[in-house]
């Protein structure tokens, strides 16, 4: 009977599994069934939803860290704003909106790289060698820095020069004004820095870059979304209608405290179960449910037997190899275990002492009993005493026999 | 079969006992308190009053042909009570030294958390170092010297709780409790017996046979793997999620002494698994310090250790 039940079990897994294989193939033909109790609100539990919700949660800890900072330098001396700004501009370089170029020059500014290090970063050659002759200069004038701050400023609002270039080289100029003590163009140089990283934070590309995001979750991912944009309120995102322009009607729905509630929660529509292969895979399941209960009942101890049979002796052919360097009576104690195991259905645990199981399979070995025993203290005397005499040997093996059914 | 004398030691102290009616369901206790003697460490009883913890450490003491001594512990007690004193003689006009009652083979310290911490230190200082200081000299004291420490679970009141270090010093802690009702009822017909049993018991070996012992027990043989399942059953101790403090290097080195002189008492050269779960419990039940959220909600550090022995493997194959 308990056989029975095994088999059984074993094969209503391997219809669970078939059937989830063959879902899996007809997964795009199948109708999309909602997937909550009806009323229950939908919530974003895709990947992309988590991701999202990550990310404006990463550029509204980068923005405060940015806007709540009054220089440049309380951000690089503060660990946790510094890493907070840096998490932000890689996340930028992944989505597209910062290339690679300026990802290394804001981060080397960030970070507070070497000035060597630093110089290396700006990608415009031009602009490289100017500011690595002002940084070798033996004497530099407030003036020349004024100039060169001045030049800076003008190639930003001309665009002749990125974001990434040009955070460098104020962070350039800071650093000699520093040098020099010439603290208004270090105050100036300081703000630009502060100033760009702000704007790029904020800036159109990464509103567009986060639209399209949202794009991407028209289907279901809204309501927690606006959610997780109201907690993050760092980041200015497209106003409610405007979303709902960009991503159309809402169609999900969601709690009463939720930013919107388009219309009252949708209730799951069970027009999938119409579906003829729905029908037939329901029908096949019964099918195979009622044949293999009654091919259980019948071969079931049988299978279950041989079953054991097979894992028992691919358990002893592992352990045989591990035993072939222990002394016999070790060897024959493993084996005896294996017998009185399969005669009493009683496993010795790993946690149980040799001592502890002769204990316990004793009552149930009978007459065999004693043979056991001899073996278990064989056994004993060869593994822990390190005693291998010929006597334990003889002992164990005649024992062992006993214990076969092989006689002595 | 290793011997003491012609006798195998814990089976002739059994036998013994149970020939003069003494011996009445505490066989594991004693068995540990004669562990603790051949493997030079010394116990904590805990139990509540009449359990026979006395009875039994004196018995002990009788059989091995050892000396006994007896200290109540009470708050007012001081160390000098404990080591000895000088005291000065007007017939010679010299200073005698006046031992205390430490020096003996085994101290039974009645009631040790009742004494003030001073006097505490004095004691553990002493089982610690085998040796006291008197006025600046300093004396060795006699082997084998066991402290049979004991205290009552119950009352707290009055009181002076020994710290985790201090526990520490203690081999074992055996827990002792009531007999059965069967036990409780055989002892009841055999009191008077009882009674007059102690006090009549006649040593089964000698002073030197048990010296002998200490170091037959250090030469009993531990397999390497052995030793890597104490080193297993410690360091599990430590990752327990009840646990806040775990057996200490110290508590292993007590598992493998007392597993020693386990498998010496039952007369084998050789430790075996058994002797180690046999011994772990009482080995590392006073080391273990557990979260108070777990102690709250009525966890036992003997739980913690039955719940580690349970999940260690044994050697294998």
């Amino acid at each position: 009977m308990k056989n029975t039940h095994i088999i059984s079990m074993l094969i209503l897994l391997l219809l669970a599994l078939s059937t989830h294989i063959v879902l899996a193939e007809w997964r795009d033909e199948l109708p999309v069934l909602p997937r909550h109790t009806p009323g229950f609100p939908r919530v974003v539990n895709n990947e992309l939803g988590d991701y999202l919700t990550e990310l404006l949660e990463e550029l509204a800890k980068a923005q405060e860290a940015v806007e709540t900072s009054d220089s440049f330098n309380e951000v690089v001396q503060d660990t946790e704003k510094r890493e907070f700004v840096t998490g932000a501009i890689e996340t930028l370089g992944n989505m597209g909106v910062l290339s690679e170029d300026d990802v290394n020059s804001l981060t080397s500014v960030v970070q507070g790289y070497s000035d060597p290090e630093l110089l290396r970063a700006i990608s415009d050659p031009e602009l490289r060698e100017m500011l690595i002759e002002l940084y070798k200069a033996s004497d530099v004038s407030p003036d020349d820095l004024e100039d060169m701050y001045k030049f800076l400023e003008k190639l930003r609002a001309e665009g002749k020069v990125s974001s990434g270039d040009y955070v460098a080289a104020m962070e350039i100029l800071r650093r000699i004004s520093v040098r020099y003590g010439y603290k208004t163009v270090y105050d100036a140089a300081d703000k630009a820095i502060l100033d760009t990283i702000s704007q790029i934070l904020r800036s159109e590309e990464v509103r567009g870059a986060i639209r399209s995001a949202i794009e991407a979750l028209q289907e279901e991912g809204l309501p927690r979304l606006l959610s997780s944009v109201d907690s993050t309120s760092g980041i200015k995102l497209p106003e409610l209608g405007e979303l709902e322009n960009i991503v159309g009607e809402t169609k999900t729905s969601a709690p009463a405290n939720m930013p919107i509630l388009a219309s009252f929660p949708s209730l799951p529509t069970l027009t999938g179960f119409t579906d003829l292969k729905i029908a037939m895979l329901i029908v096949l399941v019964i099918f195979c449910v009622v044949i293999s209960v009654y091919l259980a009942s019948r071969y079931g101890s049988a299978l279950a037997s041989k079953l054991r049979r097979t894992i028992a002796l691919r358990g002893t052919a592992i352990r045989r190899i591990e035993l072939e360097k222990m002394p016999i009576p070790v060897r024959l104690y493993w084996q005896s275990v294996e017998v009185v195991s399969a005669i009493t259905h009683i496993r010795k645990l790993d946690v149980q002492t040799h001592r502890e199981y002769l204990e316990k399979v004793s009552p149930h070995l009978g007459e065999l009993a004693e043979a056991f025993k001899e073996v278990t203290e064989s056994y004993e005397i060869s593994r822990f005493g390190g005693v291998v005499s010929r006597d334990v040997e003889k002992r164990a093996m005649m024992s062992f026999r006993k214990l076969r059914g092989g006689g002595s | 079969m290793l011997r003491v004398g012609s006798v195998i030691l814990f089976k002739a102290i059994k036998e013994k006992l149970i020939q003069s009616g003494l011996l009445i369901e505490k066989e594991r206790e004693l068995r540990l308190l004669a562990a603790c003697i051949v493997a030079r460490g010394h116990a904590l009883l805990e139990g509540v009053p009449g359990v026979a913890k006395t009875t039994m450490a004196k018995a002990l003491a009788r059989l091995l042909n050892l000396e006994f001594r007896r200290i109540q512990m009470t708050p007012d007690l001081l160390p000098l009570d404990i080591i000895g004193f000088y005291v000065y003689d007007q017939k010679t006009g010299e200073f005698k030294l006046r031992k205390g009652p430490i020096f003996t083979n085994i101290l039974l310290a009645d009631e040790i958390n009742r004494a003030s911490p001073r006097t505490q230190s004095a004691l553990l200082e002493a089982m610690q170092e085998r040796q006291v200081t008197i006025e600046g000299r300093t004396f060795k004291l006699e082997e084998p010297f066991m402290v049979t420490a004991t205290q009552n679970p119950i009352e707290m009141e009055g009181t002076f709780p020994l710290p985790e270090a201090q526990l520490d010093r203690f081999l074992v802690k055996i827990e002792t409790g009531y007999p059965s009702s069967k036990g409780f009822k055989e002892m009841l017909k055999r009191i008077d017996e009882i009674d007059n049993a102690v006090e009549e018991l006649k040593p089964i070996v000698t002073r030197e046979d048990v010296l002998k012992a200490v170091e037959e027990a250090r030469r009993v043989r531990v397999d390497d793997s052995i030793y890597d399942y104490i080193v297993a059953i410690v360091e599990e101790s430590r990752k327990h999620p009840a646990v806040k403090l775990g057996g200490s290097p110290r508590a292993g080195i007590a598992i493998l002494r007392l597993a020693r002189a386990w498998a010496y008492l039952e007369g084998r050269s050789y430790v075996i698994p058994d002797d180690v779960k046999a011994v772990a419990l009482p080995a590392l039940v006073h080391r273990i310090i557990l979260k108070p959220e777990y102690e709250v909600e009525g966890v036992t550090t003997s739980q913690v250790v039955n719940d580690v022995l349970n999940k260690v493997p044994v050697p294998k194959p």
